[in-house]
C-alpha cells in the first residue's frame, strides 16, 4: 500500500506519495539555494543563544561532530511512543542505537515549517542511507506512518563536549549543580560522572555559544568554589572527525551533498 | 476593534522609529530614528547601579467598604483606579511619559484580604493613541493568579475603550497568594505593560499571617527592564516579535535601587514584569534564599536555594536572612541570566542592600521548615489542595505544544487570530468544574523560553524532560505561569476550580508578552463555554462622572529607602 509521506526541504514542503523501499528522500544538508526571506526573522541575535540562528562557536574540532538525524511531524493521532518504538526496533536491526535530541539541532526553517514533535539522532558514523533504511523498515511494517507524515532527514551540528572540573567532593558538588539547576537551563540533559577528585559532566546536543559555554563553566565553578577557567572543556572522545567551524558554510547556504553512503562527517 | 491586519500595519510602522512623547503633549509623534538596541541615553542622564533610592509601590485605600446585604460575613471592599498617563522621575535629569494606574508606576498596591471580595472601578483616563503604539489606547485589565470570572478576568478582546469605566468584580476566596494586576489588551499587551500598566495585589489570610513576615518586612519587588531614548522616553524594540531586552535594570520603577534592611529576617515577594527577559537570582554573598511561595500560594516544604530561575509574570516570594550580616554591610542582588535572554553591561545587577542598625518591635525569628496553606478551599465540592493533586486523580490527559510556524507563535497550531475567527468558540479543553487534568506543556519552538500562564486554576509540577524527570527546587508550590525552557517539557496536574456561579472561557498564552501579541494565545472553557461570556456579561460603560470623582488616598508608607 502506498504510504502518504511529506518531505520537507528546507525552503518548501514537498507532499509526495510513494512507497518508500530504495527511494526514501532525504534532505541533503546545506542544499538550500539561499535561506528563505523571512528565516532572516527567525534567528535572533546572530552567533547568540537567543533564536535558532547558529551561535558563535569557538569550541569546536573534535567538540563539534556531525550526526544525522530524523525529524518527523506525525499527523494528530499519532502514537509518538509507539513510533519512537518502531524506529528503535529497525536500528536494532541495523545495530544502530538511536537517540532523543533537542529540536534546536534543526536549521531556523526546517523547525519553522516542519514543527517536529519526535527527533532522533543516529550514532556518530550514521548516514543518511542509514537513516532512509530504517524509515524504509518501519514504514512497510505495521502502520507506522499511516495517515501521513512529514520527514526530515538530515545532517546536524553538535556539539560533543566534557566539562570537568577537580573537587574533593564529587558527590556533593553533583548534588550542588542539580539543585542550582543552571545546567539544566544551559544544557538541557546532560550526564555527571563522579570520579576520584573529579567531577566531569558530559553533553552532547545543540550547539552552544561562546557565552554560553563560559556561564556553564561559572555554574559548575561556583558551587565548586574554583574559577571559572579552572572547568576544562574538552571533547568527549578523541576518536573519529571533528568539525572546524571556520570551514563550516552558514544555515543554508550551498554545500556539496553528503553521499547516501558516507559517513556524515 | 483592532483587527490582526492592523496591528501587522502598526508593527511595520513601529520598525521605522521610536514612538515618543512631545513634551506633556497627549498626542504621539513618531520619530524618523531607526529602532534602538539599548539606551540612548547620554551619560549625564544615563542611571549607573546602586544610585537610587529604593521604594514600594503606594498603597491604596478602598473607597468604601461594607457587607453584602449587612451580612458581618459578607465583606467587600471598593476601590477607583484610573489608567493615565503620568511623569516618572527614572532616569536622572529627565522625566519619562508613563501610561499607568492612578499615573503611576508600579501602580498602587491593593492589600486584599481573602474572604473579603473586591471591586475595582478602572477607568480609562488615557489619551486616544496609545503611548508605545498608534493604535487606540484601549485596555483590559487582567487581575493575574485570580479566579474571576471570565467578564472579570481580563478577556483579551474584553477591552475598555479611552473614557469609558469597567467595574471588576475579585472573589478573593482562593489561598493568600502575591496577586498581581496588569493589561490584557489584545496584540499590544506588550507595549501596554511595558509602559507601566502593572500593580502589586497581594492577598493575606490567617495561615499567611502567622507563618510569614508582614508588614516593614514583607516586602514587594516588581523587577523589570527597559531602554531608553535620548529624551528619556521608553524605548520599544521588539525583535520582530521575538523580545524586548533592555539595558536598565528597574526594581519598582527604580534602576538598581539600594534598600537599606535592618538585621532580620524579610519576606520578598519577586515579580518579573518584564514584557520578555528572564532572570536567575542571586545573592552576592552565596547565601541561600528560603524559597516561601511561588505564584499561587504558599510551598508545603520551604527551599533553601542559592539561585532560582524566574520568568515574566511568575511570583516567587522568598526569605532573606540578614541577621548575620554587620552593619554597613552592602548584599548584591544579582541576576546570573538564563539561556535566550540578550544581556547587557549591567543586567547581571537588580538591586543592593545595606544593613543597618537594628530597631523597632519583634519580628519574626525563624525561618519555617514547612508550611500551611490551609488546604482544600472547596472542599464541599470536591476541591483538593493542589500540592495533592496525584496523576491518579486525573480525569484527562492532554498535550499543549508550543512552537513558531508562518512567522507566528502557536499553541498546538492555533492563534488567537483562529479563535476570533472561530467567534471566540474554538477551545483547547473543555474541562467541567472540579475536573482534574494533566497536561504536558511542550516548547519545542527552538532558541525561545515561553512562560505559559494558564489563566483562572493553579497546578502543581510534576514532571520536567530535564533535571532528571523532577520540579526544579524553587517551584515545588503552586503555579500558575510554568516556565518552559529551550527544548522543555513539563507535565502538570490542575483542578479546574472555578468557585461558586463560574465557568467559561478563559485563556492560555505564553507571557512573553511580544509572544502573546503574536499571537500565542488559546483558550480553554470550564463546562458550558457560553456562560459568562467575557465580552457581553458586563461590559465597559462610558464613564459619565468627572475624572476627580475619586480622589485616590493612600496608607502612609515606609521611609524612602527602607
Amino acid at each position: 500500500m502506498p504510504v502518504l509521506i511529506s518531505v520537507l526541504r528546507p525552503v518548501a514542503v514537498v507532499l509526495l506519495v510513494f512507497g518508500l523501499s530504495g527511494c526514501t528522500a532525504v534532505d541533503q544538508p546545506g542544499s538550500a539555494a539561499s535561506p528563505a526571506a523571512d528565516a532572516v526573522a527567525l534567528t535572533g541575535v546572530e552567533g547568540s543563544d537567543r533564536g535558532n540562528g547558529r551561535p558563535q562557536v569557538s569550541f569546536d574540532g573534535l567538540m563539534v561532530r556531525r550526526r544525522v538525524v530524523v525529524a518527523i511531524s506525525p499527523n494528530a493521532t499519532a502514537d509518538l511512543v509507539a513510533l519512537r518504538g518502531q524506529l528503535d526496533q529497525a536500528a536494532d536491526s541495523l545495530r544502530l542505537r538511536l537517540s532523543d535530541i533537542a529540536p534546536t539541532v534543526l536549521d531556523a526553517e526546517v523547525l519553522e515549517q516542519l514543527a517536529p514533535e519526535l527527533i532522533i539522532a543516529l550514532p556518530e558514523g550514521g548516514t543518511v542511507s542509514d537513516a532512509g533504511k530504517i524509515l524504509d523498515l518501519i514504514s512497510s511494517s505495521d502502520g507506522a506512518f499511516r495517515g501521513g507524515v512529514q520527514l526530515h532527514v538530515g545532517s546536524v551540528l553538535v556539539h560533543d563536549l566534557r566539562f570537568a572540573v577537580l573537587t574533593r567532593d564529587p558527590g556533593a558538588l553533583q548534588e550542588s549543580i542539580d539543585r542550582e539547576g543552571i545546567l539544566s537551563d544551559a544544557l538541557g540533559n546532560y550526564r555527571m560522572t563522579a570520579r576520584t577528585n573529579e567531577l566531569r559532566i558530559d553533553y552532547t546536543g545543540p550547539l552552544l555559544s561562546d557565552d554560553l559555554i563560559q556561564s556553564v563553566r561559572a555554574g559548575i565553578a561556583r558551587p565548586a568554589d574554583a574559577e571559572p577557567d579552572e572547568v576544562s572543556v574538552s571533547p568527549r572522545s578523541a576518536a573519529g572527525l571533528g568539525v572546524d567551524m571556520k570551514m563550516e558554510p552558514a544555515p543554508g547556504e550551498q554545500t556539496a551533498p553528503t553521499p547516501h553512503n558516507q559517513p556524515a562527517h | 476593534m483592532t483587527t490582526r491586519r492592523e496591528v501587522l500595519q502598526l508593527g511595520a510602522a513601529g520598525a521605522l522609529g521610536i514612538i515618543g512623547m512631545k513634551g506633556g503633549d497627549d498626542t504621539p509623534t513618531t520619530s524618523a530614528t531607526p529602532l534602538q538596541t539599548s539606551s540612548l541615553l547620554a551619560p549625564r542622564n544615563s542611571p549607573v547601579p546602586y544610585a537610587g533610592v529604593f521604594r514600594r509601590p503606594p498603597e491604596l485605600l478602598p473607597y468604601e467598604t461594607g457587607f453584602d446585604d449587612g451580612d458581618p460575613a459578607r465583606p467587600y471592599e471598593r476601590y477607583a483606579i484610573t489608567q493615565k498617563l503620568g511623569q516618572a522621575q527614572i532616569v536622572p535629569g529627565l522625566s519619562t511619559t508613563i501610561a499607568g494606574y492612578n499615573g503611576i508606576f508600579p501602580g498602587p498596591t491593593i492589600r486584599a484580604r481573602r474572604g473579603t471580595r473586591t471591586e475595582v472601578r478602572m477607568r480609562n483616563g488615557l489619551p486616544q493613541v496609545g503611548l508605545l503604539h498608534p493604535g487606540e489606547f484601549r485596555t483590559v485589565t487582567h487581575l493575574h493568579g485570580s479566579a474571576s470570572l471570565p467578564q472579570y478576568d481580563g478577556y483579551a478582546s474584553d477591552f475598555t475603550a479611552p473614557g469609558n469605566v469597567k467595574n471588576y468584580r475579585y472573589p478573593n476566596w482562593q489561598t493568600a497568594r502575591t496577586l498581581w494586576y496588569h493589561d490584557h489588551n489584545q496584540h499590544v499587551t506588550a507595549q501596554n505593560v511595558y509602559s507601566g500598566l502593572v500593580g502589586f495585589y497581594p492577598m493575606s489570610d490567617r495561615f499567611e499571617q502567622a507563618q510569614l513576615p508582614q508588614g516593614e518586612y514583607d516586602v514587594p519587588l516588581m523587577v523589570s527592564d527597559a531602554m531608553f531614548t535620548a529624551t528619556g522616553s521608553f524605548g520599544y524594540n521588539d525583535n520582530d516579535h521575538k523580545g524586548l531586552f533592555g539595558d536598565i535594570i528597574l526594581v519598582n520603577g527604580v534602576p538598581w535601587p539600594v534598600m537599606k534592611v535592618k538585621p532580620r529576617i524579610y519576606r520578598f515577594r519577586v515579580l518579573v514584569a518584564s514584557i520578555s527577559r528572564s532572570y536567575r537570582f542571586r545573592l552576592s554573598t552565596g547565601d541561600p534564599f528560603y524559597i516561601v511561595a511561588t505564584d499561587a500560594g504558599m510551598v508545603p516544604v520551604v527551599q533553601a536555594v542559592q539561585s532560582w530561575r524566574q520568568g515574566t509574570a511568575e511570583r516567587y516570594e522568598v526569605l532573606i536572612d540578614f541577621r548575620k550580616y554587620r552593619t554597613g554591610q552592602l548584599i548584591d542582588l544579582r541576576n546570573l541570566s538564563n539561556k535566550n535572554n540578550d544581556d547587557f553591561a549591567n543586567t547581571n545587577k537588580v538591586m543592593r542592600f545595606e544593613v543597618v542598625a537594628d530597631s523597632g518591635p519583634a519580628s519574626l525569628n525563624t525561618i519555617p521548615a514547612t508550611l500551611d496553606d490551609g488546604g482544600a478551599v472547596n472542599p464541599s465540592s470536591g476541591g483538593v489542595p493542589t500540592m495533592s493533586l496525584t496523576p491518579a486523580m486525573a480525569k484527562a490527559k492532554r498535550q499543549l505544544r508550543v512552537h513558531r510556524t508562518g512567522s507566528e507563535w502557536v499553541i498546538n497550531g492555533v492563534t488567537w487570530a483562529d479563535v476570533e475567527r472561530s467567534g471566540y468558540s474554538k477551545l483547547f479543553a473543555n474541562p467541567q468544574p472540579y475536573d482534574i487534568e494533566e497536561w504536558t506543556l511542550i516548547n519545542d519552538s527552538g532558541g525561545w523560553n515561553h512562560p505559559l500562564h494558564v489563566h483562572l486554576v493553579d497546578t502543581k509540577i510534576i514532571g520536567r524532560n530535564t533535571n532528571r524527570g523532577k520540579p526544579f527546587a524553587w517551584e515545588t508550590g503552586p503555579k500558575d505561569v510554568i516556565y518552559l525552557g529551550e527544548n522543555e517539557s513539563v507535565t502538570v496536574l490542575t483542578q479546574f476550580d472555578t468557585g461558586p456561579g463560574a465557568g467559561g472561557r478563559y485563556m492560555i498564552h505564553c507571557h512573553n508578552l511580544v509572544h502573546e501579541d503574536h499571537d500565542m494565545m488559546a483558550q480553554f472553557a470550564v463546562g458550558d463555554w457560553r456562560v459568562n461570556d467575557p465580552k457581553t456579561a458586563d461590559p465597559p460603560v462610558l464613564d459619565t462622572t468627572s475624572l476627580d470623582s475619586f480622589p485616590p488616598a493612600y496608607r502612609p508608607g515606609y521611609p524612602a529607602g527602607t
